[in-house]
């Protein structure tokens, strides 16, 4: 059977093991499962690693809410101390709260809302400005979208008997350490496999070398199609590495060349974020 | 601006239609962690435990008590306030035997019926089974558990799958997630006395 094949038996089982085959679909696979052993015990794998999988998902899924609740608590705690703090000093008493509404004009009020929220402003910039850094814009940036993956046309079908096959399927898989053991032994590799060493070195935070990957990709004629992802790639580099200079340079001129690949993917906030934390390095 | 969800009010049959037929858990979670987490807590904290331990075995209490729902096995004899901290009761004893410690303060909070004590240890005993297979998930990388849980968990169909992974083609997306479950599927039976009792679980649930 070939491998065509395998996935579309492999597909079906899914299809009974989420209960998503019709009536008739369901009486022949079962009918099926009775003549055939193998499917019988695929069918049972399949059962078993999605029940594994469920298990793990729905720990995930209660940390998550756990984790969110805790953020939310700690938030509307920073919040009800603001408010408790304003209104010691700014709420009238109850016993002349009618004079004071009558007392102070529009303008006043408006006055001091205008103050209150330069307040909170300076706040924000204080607080942004403090705890801007290098290592969290990167952190940001790189948690914000996943890695590049379309290097290939080649299918995860194909053979993957060459170790630059290999290298293609452990980035594919996330594996990166192996991505990087396997480039080590490429006698030649090509920018698609430089490119990948690329991305694993910054994911192991082996910031020099990822540089160096990147400019090698860039420079490399042959590599026009992911040149703009390598630039973008480079930038991130170069702010992992503290170079936060080049960094901002170049994510300012990727945010303003509309043909770029990246142009969208930096938003104001962020942009402004980087020209603050070029001010303060 | 504060930002905190007011939870929603629940009866106990809410939570477990909720369980039972949401697509999200998030608001049931929020609402059991609001009505349950103080009462396990402190009963944790008063038997040797610390705020970690609460929070862990906790989460650990809302993993069983969903599963037993899901089952079918929550009959209602008891409030769900009772019956998850019975859970969490049962969960932490076992720890504190398995450390070879002993209970500090016992409250007879509720006397359970024998067939709510038998499914709350079977559940237990599931969620252990389950537990000593997860470190397989760690060896998978990290996109090759993502795109099974999104698939297997999230339930999304491949066409959303693809952009959410970053693939080109659905076709990629297709094909790596049959790599992927080949993969954990071979790592499952590097562990065959596991994946019997795994399967065993499964027969009887």
């Amino acid at each position: 059977m070939d491998k065509s094949n395998n996935m579309d038996r492999s597909e079906r089982i899914d299809r009974y093991v989420k209960g998503n085959l019709d009536s008739e679909e369901l009486q022949q696979f079962r009918t099926e499962m009775q003549q055939d052993n193998t499917l019988q015990q695929e069918v049972e794998d399949t059962q078993i690693t999605q029940a594994l999988l469920q298990h793990q998902g729905l720990k995930n899924e209660i940390k998550a809410v756990r984790a969110a609740m805790k953020a939310e608590g700690s938030q509307s705690t920073v919040v009800e101390e603001n408010s408790n703090t304003l209104s010691t000093h700014e709420e009238p008493s109850e016993v002349d709260a009618e004079e004071n509404v009558k007392a102070v004009p529009m303008y006043q009020w408006m006055g001091r809302v205008a103050a209150g929220l330069a307040i909170v402003l300076v706040g924000y910039l204080t607080i942004q400005y403090a705890t801007l850094s290098p290592e969290r814009l990167y952190e940001e940036r790189i948690a914000s979208e996943p890695p590049y993956l379309g290097l290939s046309n080649r299918s995860m079908e194909d053979q993957e008997d060459t170790i630059a096959d290999q290298v293609r399927v452990e980035y594919q898989f996330g594996n990166f350490e192996e991505v990087l053991r396997l480039y080590g032994e490429l006698e030649k590799p090509t920018f698609a496999e430089t490119f990948r060493a690329g991305y694993a070195y910054l994911e192991q935070e082996r910031t020099e070398e990822a540089i160096t990957s990147f400019q090698q990709v860039m420079e490399d004629q042959n590599a026009f199609m992911i040149k703009d992802k390598a630039e973008y790639y480079l930038a991130l580099a170069y702010l992992q590495d503290g170079q936060i200079e080049k960094a901002v340079d170049m994510l300012e001129v990727i945010h303003k060349d509309d043909d770029h690949d990246y142009e969208d993917s930096l938003g104001s906030l962020y942009l402004w974020r980087l020209r603050l934390l070029k001010m303060k390095y | 601006m504060n930002t905190k969800k007011i939870p929603t009010v629940y009866e106990d049959q809410d939570v477990i239609e909720a369980i039972n037929h949401s697509k999200s858990l998030d608001p049931v979670i929020r609402h059991l962690y609001h009505t349950n987490f103080d009462s396990v807590a402190s009963y944790i904290r008063s038997n040797s435990g610390n705020d970690e331990d609460a929070e862990d075995f906790f989460q650990e209490a809302i993993v069983v008590f969903i599963n037993i729902v899901r089952k079918g096995n929550f009959r209602g004899d008891s409030s769900i306030k009772t019956f998850l901290y019975s859970i969490a009761r049962n969960l932490w004893r076992n720890e504190l035997k398995r450390q070879n410690r002993v209970l500090m303060r016992e409250t007879n909070y509720y006397e359970q019926t024998e067939k709510e004590e038998q499914d709350i240890q079977e559940s237990i005993g599931e969620n252990e089974v389950k537990d000593q297979l997860l470190h397989l998930l760690e060896k998978l990388g990290d996109n090759c558990k993502k795109i099974l849980l999104l698939f297997y968990y999230e339930n999304l169909p491949m066409k959303e799958i693809f952009q959410h992974m970053g693939y080109e083609t659905e076709q990629v997306a297709r094909n790596m997630k049959y790599r992927c479950m080949n993969k954990l599927k071979g790592l499952l039976n590097e562990h065959p006395e596991m994946k019997q009792n795994f399967r065993s679980l499964l027969a009887n649930g």
